[in-house]
């Protein structure tokens, strides 16, 4: 592999520092089921809402929404809940019916794949119908506890993202564009390759460097282009 | 010198019509009575405080009260005083079921036509663009949402055409899709126990996935307009039983 680049490392930094802030919320909602007993959907609210309220007050970052997600029946007293709060006053995402609930995170990739692999993860660009209402990104870390607690997370919004990484990315190749696991382009220095575009076929650190091309979609696949995957992070810069 | 821009009339005129208070309280009371006829509002659940139902409608408190004042004399609202009080939803099956027929009765056939036309334009676009951008773990989840057990036609069927809506990776489409479903699915619900048209519903659903899955484009646009047109003619069925 090359040696990352300058502009690499600062695209890589921009995701960096966001699991970095959420991590350590991981570690303290962990510690509320610490004595083997599930704690109450209150008290997980309030500890989750003065953790997650800084942040989103906080003008220097670019987070629109945190919070927990609660694994199935790991809350006392509720099989499904959402701590989630929205905006620089931060508002709580308006409470769902439990069944809906289910149906609404049970799974999404932003739950599922963390809770799956226990690794930090990055999901989309999708349209966040449930909590943003818009074009997100999300960045979820699992909760550490004896049995899988749920995820906590943060939304940033993909519009957000062309100003602070386009440059970078442009410093790497003209058209490089930054893509996720599943090759699906988050922002491209290139104005012709829409965000959510699918680039290149689902990659994995360490795998083949040149793009095969993949995904359902045939006629947005390029093959033969070059993948600089983005150190610990599910991202990749992509070189056509 | 001042000049008149040479807009369509129709269009300033939107602009500058009026925003009366009055017409707010019955939007407000609207949209709350959409939220219980469709469920999401269940039988038994506190309501937000006047206050915030005012603040999250961007309505005054005056306006808020007198929604809920409609919707009381609807019997639809129950306001308990004291600690433990608050507005909360009464409503049964049957209320349900009466209400949603009653506005299926209520509408006019253009009005329904052109509400279903709207939504089609809307999911059939959404179904194209959706055929552009879809990997294979969006067509599995697709698929997923279509032959979940247990659960019904309508639920089914709307789960998919809303993922379908955000697929087209458009905020805005996702956003004037769920406005319109609002409105559509919930008329749907005078024929949700027509399990034979579930059954057609959920099969050209599947085509619809499979299109998506193909990167056909113009087979996901017409068989998702194909979907709603199937619809709509039921629907219109069932108003002209309704209205007889």
């Amino acid at each position: 592999m090359a040696e990352t680049s300058g502009a690499e490392a600062r695209i890589a930094e921009y995701f960096t520092e966001v699991v970095d802030l959420v991590r350590p919320w991981a570690s303290s909602v962990g510690r509320l089921f610490d004595d083997g007993r599930p704690p109450s959907a209150q008290a997980v609210d309030s500890a989750v809402a003065a953790l997650v309220t800084p942040t989103l007050r906080s003008t220097r970052r670019q987070v629109v929404g945190a919070g927990f997600i609660a694994a199935p029946d790991s809350l006392s007293g509720t099989t499904w809940h959402m701590a989630w709060w929205q905006g620089p006053e931060p508002q709580r995402l308006a409470t769902v019916s439990p069944a809906e609930a289910g149906e609404i995170y049970a799974r999404r990739e932003w739950f599922t794949v963390p809770m799956e692999t226990g690794e930090p993860h990055i999901t989309g660009p999708y349209v966040d119908f449930l909590c943003t209402d818009d074009y997100t990104v999300t960045i979820t870390v699992p909760v550490p506890a004896a049995t899988p607690a749920g995820v906590v997370g943060a939304d940033l919004l993909v519009a957000a993202l062309e100003e602070p990484l386009e440059r970078e990315l442009a410093a790497v190749a003209p058209t490089a564009s930054l893509v996720n696991r599943a090759g699906r382009v988050l922002v491209s220095a290139d104005p012709e390759v829409a965000a959510g575009t699918v680039l290149v076929g689902p990659w994995r650190h360490g795998g083949p460097e040149v793009g095969r091309g993949g995904g359902a979609a045939a006629d947005t696949v390029q093959s033969g282009c070059r993948l600089l995957p983005l150190p610990a992070l599910p991202l990749a810069v992509m070189v056509p | 010198m001042p000049t008149r821009s040479p807009s369509n009339p129709r269009l300033r005129a939107a602009v500058f019509s009026p925003l009366s208070e009055d017409g707010k309280a019955r939007q407000v009371e609207d949209r709350l009575l959409q939220g219980i006829v469709a469920g999401i509002l269940a039988d038994g659940d506190r309501l937000p405080r006047e206050s915030e139902l005012a603040a999250s409608f961007g309505v005054s408190t005056v306006t808020a009260r007198e929604a809920l004042v409609g919707l009381r004399s609807l019997g639809l609202v129950r306001t308990q005083r004291g600690r433990e009080g608050g507005s909360f939803v009464t409503v049964t099956e049957q209320d349900r079921s009466q209400l949603v027929r009653d506005r299926l009765a209520g509408m006019t056939r253009v009005a329904l036509r052109d509400l279903a036309i709207h939504y089609a334009a809307i999911a059939s676009s959404a179904a194209e663009l959706a055929t552009r951008y879809a990997d294979g773990d969006d067509v599995r989840l697709l698929r997923e949402i279509l032959g979940e057990p247990g659960a019904s036609w309508l639920r089914a069927s709307g789960s998919f055409l809303m993922e379908l809506a955000a697929l087209s990776q458009s905020a805005r489409l996702t956003r004037e899709f769920v406005e319109l479903h609002a409105e559509f699915g919930l008329l749907l619900h005078c024929v949700g126990d027509d399990a034979g048209l579930g059954a057609e519903a959920l099969r050209q659903g599947g085509l619809v996935a499979d299109a998506v899955a193909q990167g056909d484009a113009d087979a996901a646009r017409h068989r998702t307009a194909g979907l709603l047109e199937e619809l709509l003619r039921r629907l219109i069925r069932e108003q002209r039983a309704l209205l007889r």
